[in-house]
């Protein structure tokens, strides 16, 4: 204990604030707290070494150091950032920057007064909180982010007191919290009535994408089935009336073309160059809904097929590619809200020749075998429809298996699945389809997305995750166009293997939780608390949804949704009028709620004693209020005899509740009341009098 | 120029000239400070960020900034609201040195039954035109139901009445980021007391002719015995052994030294005036020192031969407030 004094004498008053220049090294450390987690490694120690320098520093340990090692830490920083990042300037990259040179800045404040630069370092922490919303915008750090800004605003309002006359924690953040109550209103009107343009100016300088699961532009045996233990949600969906049927659900991701037999990519992105619903002829009834969509870091906006109109803030200047993709302009960095329309029942009338070449490439060389089946039957069966039919039916009738975890295959892995272990996931049968079309003179393309969806009981809406993952074939069928088949379908349910059905129908089974397997439990009371688990999961995905849907996905048409349910058109000048209103209105609240307290808070007998007084005022009687109620009897029985006994009740009552010792305090309320009903009672009779 | 001199008549017209000022709502002003101003940058670049990015939570939390900056404009100048300053009674100084200005602070309500008083933190009070750095001794803390005394110090430079300058009474408080402020002119009875010559030799001429009904050996030296206190006494006199004894409040009479008494004449004075004068405060406070009683006679002033606290200020006010140069 005695090898610092000074450390333990500045660390006892915690709760009164005369020491916040040593929190600031504390505080500064929470608000980098979810950066430094995942910056890397010499990033996050170089900043925490110098934010507890600072701190030594406050107790009076160590003295700052000089210019000369400050240029040093400024040279060995940029070094960091150079030899971590490299050259390339990334939103990560920028981000480090910011804290190494608030940390930096720290140690520039020399004390409590030097209010500039302390200043300056708080003002940048509310900064850096909001920059961790460029990265998720998620409940808990939103929560988090508010606290921060909170006790930012404390650290604010005790730097602006004199040091040593500190004021108690509690004080201070009950003042806080009232200017935080106060101030809630006031953004709540500027966010609701802000005019919002829609679409991003410019982009944040793009992030590499590890870290994300997901779909990728590329397909290979084994890239699909890995996500099938993915519970990370791909997006929500809203539907607005009808919910489709299940055997139209497949959601339209990338569209993958070009193949060497083993690795699957994307054709070249051209953008369509005719309008969407020129291309596709709809039949079935439109589907319109909404979708919520996680950041993925691709372009890929997924919709189910095919959509006919798109809208939305977050995804201006989104295209079709001319493998009917719709793609947003820029990666998806964040959470996405986009409003669509689909036909589930469509179909093509024009495509380019171009496509259609491009969509007939076998690659040379690679997987004789599917190549020999594909063309022997081309050779036997006379008609596109046929062999198309004919290649299905191949998967149901041999004994192909539908499993999550086929063998490796890297050599010809379609031979391979199609002759040899004929186990796969949906990626094996798509590929080998298309494949196969292809050999006999086809033009088929591999799609991958996503196929299904789970409905939230709780929040009544759909939820698809990485597991819902898929691909599926298209081929191309003239004065048809492009059909979906999915050739996993075609496999018998008896040939599904288990770990699908655990995966996709039971993924939150009772032995996924971890709990240990109490025998005292009859199976009945595991189903109801499985049950009572998943009720909980959709409530807390379902808060979730809420929050993405109306406060992370308020934009302009949510904007004129509102403004139109208040039967408003919605147009600049309302929203102005609104915006000036509603701080008005606000403005009005705070006062009426002020004076409504104040006027809670009158003591209503003196208030009412006081009210008497003016009444025997008003003839001229001029009573002081200061003066004795017993004196003041006196003089208005004397002025008023007619109603001497009036007033020496009402004076007496006063007394009685004033000055005599209650023990009663119903006896006294109710005295009170009386004392009230007969003050107003009271009438000043004799202004007539001076009439007449 | 003119301009300027205008703004400052115009300033200067808010400012109240009375022995209490309470500040209300219109004589409180209200700016940015520096910190306010950068503030006010930083919740733009946030809303540039939001708007860019269209992201729904920098939108709410620049909207939180923009509140809470325009929620603390108000608290600052509540801060202020409905403090009232009185000077509390000023005791005088003798010439050069700094006179000690107590500086009464209490929150007021206007409506006494619907106002209630609240707590007001960080003020500060500086005079209006000092050039000095804002001194954070001069920061106080006021509690509801509660009065502050702040002492302010103020050079003076020649005997007396003194006539402050305006005090600017301000306050950051809570954020910083707003600076309000009010100019206040208090009356006040700030006497300074001219400077006290060197000790010199003098043999003033007797006062015998006085009125003469004190009785001869009272003085402050030795103690002589006990008598019933009388209104008026010092209270250093006072038995407080026998007051706690409950024996009633007894005074103690002490035996003067001295019996002298004399009259302390301008006349018999060389020098101009403020060279007499200060030789005469010399004189007052030597006479006082030795428990002698004398009386002050000035051109058309005479103060009657008597001794004691109050008769000696009453000559050191007359000397002070003696033809002021003003």
């Amino acid at each position: 204990m005695s090898f610092f004094p000074s450390l333990f004498k500045t660390l006892t008053p915690l709760n009164t604030l005369n020491n916040v220049y040593s929190l600031l090294p504390i505080v500064l450390f929470i608000i980098f707290l979810p950066h430094l987690m995942t910056a890397p490694i010499v990033i996050t120690l170089y900043i925490i070494s110098i934010l507890a320098y600072f701190s030594l520093h406050t107790f009076g340990i160590i003295p700052l150091p000089g210019k000369m090692i400050r240029f040093l830490l400024i040279i060995l920083a940029l070094f960091l950032l150079v030899m971590t990042y490299g050259f390339l300037f990334s939103q990560k990259m920028s981000l480090s920057l910011l804290a190494i040179m608030i940390s930096l800045k720290l140690l520039e404040i020399h004390n409590e007064q030097d209010r500039r630069n302390i200043f300056l370092v708080l003002f940048l922490g509310y900064f850096i909180l909001m920059t961790h919303f460029l990265r998720s915008q998620d409940i808990l750090l939103a929560l988090f982010a508010f606290v921060n800004s909170l006790i930012l605003t404390l650290m604010l309002s005790a730097f602006n007191r004199k040091p040593q006359n500190a004021l108690p924690v509690k004080d201070s953040m009950i003042l806080i919290l009232r200017l935080f109550i106060k101030a809630i209103p006031i953004a709540i009107v500027l966010f609701l009535f802000f005019p919002r343009v829609p679409g991003p100016l410019w982009s944040l300088p793009e992030d590499g994408q590890a870290g994300t699961t997901g779909l990728s532009d590329k397909m290979y045996p084994g890239s699909v089935s890995n996500l099938s233990d993915s519970d990370e949600i791909a997006f929500r969906v809203d539907f607005h009336d009808t919910i489709p049927t299940s055997d139209t659900l497949y959601w339209r991701g990338p569209v993958l073309t070009q193949t060497d037999g083993f690795l699957w990519s994307q054709n070249e992105e051209k953008p369509l160059q005719k309008p969407f619903n020129k291309i596709i002829k709809n039949t079935q009834e439109a589907v319109r809904y909404t979708i919520t969509l996680e950041p993925h870091r691709h372009k890929w906006l997924f919709t189910l097929e095919m959509p006919i109109k798109v809208q939305g803030d977050t995804i201006k200047g989104f295209y079709f590619t001319q493998d009917l993709q719709l793609l947003n302009q820029t990666r998806i960095q964040q959470l996405t809200q986009y409003h669509i329309t689909s036909m589930t029942g469509y179909f093509f009338s024009k495509m380019s020749m171009n496509e259609l070449l491009l969509a007939r490439q076998f690659p040379m060389g690679s997987n004789p075998r599917t190549y020999e089946l594909g063309q022997q039957w081309k050779n036997t069966l006379i008609d596109t429809k046929q062999i198309v039919l004919h290649g299905l039916h191949y998967f149901k009738e041999k004994p192909f298996y539908y499993t999550k975890q086929p063998s490796v295959m890297l050599n010809n892995p379609s031979d391979q699945f199609l002759f040899d272990t004929q186990r796969g996931f949906c990626e094996h049968y798509a590929s080998s389809f298309v494949l196969l079309m292809r050999a006999a003179g086809i033009p088929a393309r591999v799609v991958t997305g996503y196929q299904g969806i789970e409905k939230n009981t709780v929040g009544d809406y759909y939820i698809v995750r990485q597991s819902n993952a898929h691909a599926w074939a298209e081929v191309w069928i003239a004065g048809e166009g492009w059909l979906r088949v999915d050739p996993t379908g075609m496999i018998p349910p008896e040939r599904i293997e288990d770990d699908i059905f655990q995966t996709n129908l039971d993924r939150l089974s009772f032995s996924s939780l971890n709990l240990p397997d109490l025998p005292s439990l009859s199976a009945q009371q595991k189903t109801a608390m499985y049950e009572l688990y998943q009720q909980i999961n959709q409530s807390i995905d379902m808060i979730k949804h809420t929050w993405n849907n109306w406060i992370l996905g308020y934009d302009t048409n949510k904007q004129s949704l509102l403004l139109n349910f208040m039967g408003l058109k919605a147009n600049w000048q309302t929203l102005i009028f609104l915006l000036i209103g509603g701080l008005v209105f606000v403005i009005l609240a705070f006062q009426l709620i002020s004076l409504y307290q104040r006027y809670k808070n009158i003591d209503k007998v003196y208030y009412y004693y006081t009210k008497f007084i003016h009444k025997l005022n008003q003839a001229d009687l001029n009573i002081r209020l200061s003066d004795a109620p017993e004196a003041i009897k006196q003089r208005a029985c004397e002025h008023f005899p007619q109603k001497k006994i009036a007033i020496q009740i009402i004076i007496d009552h006063y007394i009685k509740i004033r000055y005599a010792h209650h023990s009663d305090n119903q006896a006294i309320q109710k005295l009170s009341q009386q004392f009230i009903k007969e003050v107003k009672q009271y009438k000043v009779s004799n202004k007539k009098k001076v009439l007449l | 120029m003119n301009l300027l001199k205008q703004l400052k008549n115009w300033l200067l017209k808010r400012v109240s000239d009375q022995d209490s000022a309470i500040l209300d709502s219109k004589s409180i002003y209200i700016l940015p400070t520096r910190e306010g101003l950068i503030y006010a940058i930083l919740v733009l670049v946030i809303l540039a960020a939001a708007i860019n990015f269209n992201n729904s939570l920098v939108f709410f939390f620049a909207f939180l900034l923009v509140g809470v900056g325009l929620v603390s404009m108000r608290a600052t100048q509540q801060n202020l609201l409905n403090l009232q300053f009185t000077f509390a009674h000023i005791k005088p100084v003798f010439c050069p040195h700094p006179i000690s200005l107590p500086l009464l602070i209490e929150p007021l309500s206007k409506h006494p039954l619907l106002s209630p008083k609240i707590s007001h933190y960080s003020i500060d009070v500086q005079f209006s035109h000092s050039t000095d750095e804002l001194d954070l001794a001069n920061r106080v803390d006021i509690y509801c139901n509660d009065k502050s005394t702040l002492a302010l110090f103020y050079a003076t430079h020649q005997r007396g009445r003194l006539t402050l300058p305006s005090i600017t009474i301000s306050s950051l408080y809570p954020l910083g980021l707003f600076r309000a402020w009010a100019n206040i002119q208090l009356n006040s009875d700030a006497l300074v007391y001219p400077s006290p010559a060197r000790s010199f030799t003098h043999q003033p001429q007797s006062g015998s002719d006085s009125e003469g009904q004190g009785e001869q050996g009272r003085g402050f030296d030795d103690f002589s015995g006990f008598k019933n206190y009388q209104v008026g006494e010092p209270l250093n006199h006072i038995h407080w052994k026998a007051y706690a004894r409950e024996q009633g409040l007894l005074s103690k009479t002490f035996s003067g030294a001295n019996d002298h008494e004399y009259w302390l004449n301008w006349h018999e004075l060389q020098g101009d005036i403020e060279h007499r004068i200060s030789q005469l405060c010399r004189l007052i406070l030597d006479a006082e020192l030795q428990g002698d009683r004398y009386g002050l006679i000035l051109p058309n002033i005479q103060i009657n031969i008597s001794q004691g606290d109050s008769h000696q200020h009453h000559c050191l006010k007359a000397l002070a407030l003696y033809q002021v140069a003003s």
